[in-house]
């Protein structure tokens, strides 16, 4: 790091410094990246939730996901599963809790992906790919990594995560999602 | 041909973006004061980006204590009207201390406690559960919230019912001049 004080000489051979904007804070410049989240979900029993984001099949534009959070505020553990490309059960509500995360755009971009929740719902994800699992411990918010544009959903595609309890009690939760949108 | 035949690699110093603002002197940060939450009072501390600053703010990392025993929830709000009445805090400072004179934040950083109201109106963004006895450090949504001059984000403290809870909050920023 010293070398950023140093005056280089062209003869010295010193690395070049650059300046590394990551992707995400250059989509949020650019107003493509969004933020959202569901309302307050209950899962009990047999009774499940869920909340995805769903790229309708005329967006013209590719959903890159890139950070979910999953908040626990009761004292049980559940499961959060995730799905690519699933039918889910229920008839979901779309969230209107979403916004870009550069705010200082005249006037606000809106997102062409919509994020959707279903709150007590008997039924299971079928088809698509159950691609990893996490468990949500009691009192806390699980964070992902994030996912840095690796997970892409083409227009008629979905990233959800299915909520389903452990054991019995009854679990208050909301999901947090952000992703970046880019034309196809 | 004879370019080939010994190539070698580009070496670059990979510098983050908010390093690089730290380098300028446009990096800050700071904390609240320890906020008490008692029987319905909630509070929050807050990034206040005032109109005519000439800055954007680009919000990047925060931290949120738990002095109690019992978990709480707080939830992350932007440009709200504030609720409560916000004081600054002076626990601010610039992250680049060679810089002579000091580079001062043009952005607030305030903290308001004992009121028992929510906001009415704004943008709520998204919640962190905090357990009991710990600092949330987790850097998630890193230069993603950039706010304009007249926005704010806080972080609002939701008081866990009866029981008497200590936080405080901690804030990491950084500001670009508006150009146009």
């Amino acid at each position: 790091m010293l070398s950023l004080f140093r005056k280089n000489k062209p003869t010295q051979k010193v690395p070049l410094e650059v300046v590394d904007i990551t992707s995400p804070t250059q989509q949020s410049i650019l107003g493509k990246y969004f933020i959202g989240q569901t309302q307050e979900l209950t899962l009990e029993g047999t009774s499940h939730a869920w909340g995805g984001l769903v790229n309708p099949s005329d967006s013209k534009v590719n959903l890159f996901f890139d950070i979910f959070t999953v908040t626990n505020f009761s004292r049980y553990s559940f499961l959060a599963e995730i799905w690519l490309n699933a039918k889910l059960p229920g008839n979901p509500t779309i969230s209107t809790y979403v916004h870009p995360s550069n705010l200082t755009l005249h006037p606000l971009p809106k997102p062409k992906v919509s994020l959707q929740f279903v709150s007590q719902t008997l039924g299971s994800p079928s088809g698509g790919v159950n691609a990893f699992d996490r468990i949500v411990v009691p009192n806390t918010t699980l964070i992902s990594d994030s996912s840095k544009g690796s997970i892409i959903i083409p227009p008629g595609g979905s990233f959800a995560i299915f909520l389903l309890p452990l054991g019995s009690g009854v679990a208050q939760s909301r999901i947090v999602l952000t992703w970046w949108e880019e034309q196809v | 041909m004879k370019k080939w035949k010994n190539p070698q690699p580009v070496e670059v110093i990979n510098t983050p973006y908010s390093v690089y603002a730290a380098f300028q002197g446009n990096y800050f940060f700071g904390q609240t004061e320890k906020l008490n939450l008692s029987s319905g009072n909630h509070a929050w501390g807050g990034l206040i980006n005032p109109i005519g600053s000439g800055v954007q703010l680009f919000w990047n990392v925060y931290t949120i204590s738990n002095f109690s025993r019992q978990p709480f929830t707080a939830e992350i709000w932007l440009n709200s009207t504030l609720v409560g009445k916000g004081q600054k805090s002076q626990n601010v400072s610039p992250s680049n201390l060679s810089l002579s004179p000091l580079t001062y934040p043009r952005v607030e950083l305030q903290y308001a406690e004992g009121f028992s109201e929510l906001p009415s109106d704004g943008i709520f963004s998204f919640i962190r559960r905090v357990e009991p006895g710990t600092t949330l450090t987790r850097h998630d949504f890193q230069g993603l919230i950039i706010l304009p001059p007249g926005g704010s984000v806080i972080v609002l403290v939701r008081s866990p019912g009866t029981h008497q809870v200590q936080s405080r909050i901690a804030f990491g920023w950084w500001e670009e001049n508006i150009r146009d």
